[in-house]
């Protein structure tokens, strides 16, 4: 019964085309969903299409549904955060995604605010005085 | 239909609800996309796309209302912390015309009324959470001294009001007409028959409207914490909205005999309504002080406590 509370099977493929099979904590998926602004982030130094940075994610055991990355990236964009283009050269168009000076700003705040973060928490895991 | 068109179905819908000026350009990054994953899926599968893997896809993202809420997150029109009032202002009209049919026939009641007052409602808590929007980030909150605060001042005037008034008036009418309009006013309209001078309704609405004045009065020194006070002020309500009624339509002497409160019958036809709408009140009264002492908060623990 805990185990059915606790936890929950997802699906996802890779760019090699195995699936794995995952088991998700619940607390986990919160904990992944924080930090899913950062990650995306950190991988638009260069310019990333929708699909290939999913897989970039997916290949750094970072899974994000489908379904929440691509609107996010639009509202990243909206944000001033990430600056897009149309590539037209290519069938079917690509919208290419790449990080705005805004963006980059951003990332290094968020990237700093997340090592202070882990660094407290391993102090509280690990129950040290600070 | 194949993979393709299932997709292409999919986008279309998806495109559908988001505002125009967006939705060409979405749409086409999202048919590309899919097209990608597709691919992706197809590949892994070792076999060619079709309408099922397709379907299994769109699975992932969700239904196009869904997919297109993530990318145009719309207000809601009534903000979701506002939903319990709204749910208590429109239960509370509803209560209001159905005792207004109660007392005076089903008929008296527009058969509309209710969509219209849940339309009103809407347009203002619509209008309240577009204001709120509008300023985000600001405390939209006041401290309040709350219900139990003492108001002596405020129950010395409204046990004052309720003797020079109600009781006044109830006790002695032909007197009350005369110091109200310093004997310029005939007072023999508002004369009472016998019967209902020496009426039990009569002795029972007097005794209630003192007991409401003197809860006042005890409300000045006391407050109004006590629960022994609430439920005796609920209680005063729902007798009073009784006896109103009663006095609505010719009461009944031990006797059998019909009798009216006033002499005159044009006073009595004139009376009538006021009575009746006087015992509505008094039920409503009666009702929201109920409703407000079962959603009364009263903090206190829940459960055992921990375990030692």
């Amino acid at each position: 019964m805990l185990d059915t509370v606790l936890y929950r099977r997802h699906y996802v493929s890779n760019s090699s085309g195995r699936q794995m099979v995952e088991r998700d904590f619940a607390g986990l998926g919160e904990l992944r969903r924080g930090v899913l602004v950062l990650a995306v982030l950190s991988q638009l130094r260069g310019p990333q299409y929708g699909y290939s940075l999913k897989q970039a994610l997916i290949d750094q055991d970072m899974p994000i549904e489908e379904g929440t990355l691509y609107p996010l990236l639009r509202r990243l964009e909206a944000q001033g955060l990430l600056a897009s283009a149309w590539n037209t050269d290519h069938a079917p168009p690509r919208r290419y995604y790449q990080l705005s000076p805004q963006g980059l700003a951003a990332l290094e705040a968020l990237s700093k605010g997340w090592r202070d973060q882990v660094r407290v928490m391993d102090r509280l895991l690990d129950g040290e005085a600070p | 239909m194949n993979a393709h068109d299932v997709m292409e179905s999919w986008v279309r819908d998806v495109a559908g609800r988001l505002p125009r000026a967006r939705r060409n350009d979405v749409a086409c990054e999202l048919r590309a996309l899919l097209a990608d994953e597709l691919d992706g899926r197809a590949r892994a599968e070792g076999r060619a796309p079709d309408r099922a893997m397709a379907m299994d896809l769109l699975k992932g993202f969700g239904t196009p209302a869904q997919a297109a809420g993530r990318y145009h997150d719309q207000p809601a029109i009534i903000d979701p912390t506002d939903s319990h009032h709204f749910v208590i202002w429109a239960l509370g009209g509803a209560v209001v015309m159905g005792v207004h049919g109660l007392l005076n026939g089903p008929g008296s009641v527009d058969q509309d009324l209710f969509l219209i007052w849940l339309g009103i409602l809407v347009v203002i808590f619509a209008a309240m959470a577009w204001w709120r929007r509008r300023r985000p980030g600001q405390m939209h909150w006041k401290p309040s001294p709350g219900p139990d605060r003492p108001r002596p001042a405020l129950a010395l005037l409204a046990m004052t009001a309720t003797l020079a008034f109600p009781v006044f008036m109830y006790a002695a009418p032909q007197t009350f007409v005369q110091v109200m309009f310093l004997g310029q006013i005939a007072d023999s309209g508002v004369a009472l028959t016998e019967a209902f001078r020496g009426s039990w309704q009569r002795v029972v609405t007097l005794a209630l409207l003192v007991l409401s004045a003197a809860l006042y009065g005890a409300e000045m020194r006391l407050g109004s914490g006590r629960a022994g006070m609430r439920w005796a002020s609920i209680a005063i309500q729902a007798g009073l909205s009784l006896m109103m009624l009663l006095h609505a339509a010719p009461m009944i002497a031990p006797s059998g005999e019909a009798f009216s409160p006033f002499v005159l019958d044009a006073a009595n036809a004139t009376s009538a309504p006021f009575f009746r709408a006087l015992g509505g009140l008094f039920i409503l009264g009666a009702l929201y002080d109920l409703y407000r002492q079962w959603s009364r908060v009263q903090p206190e623990p829940e459960g055992d406590g921990l375990a030692r």
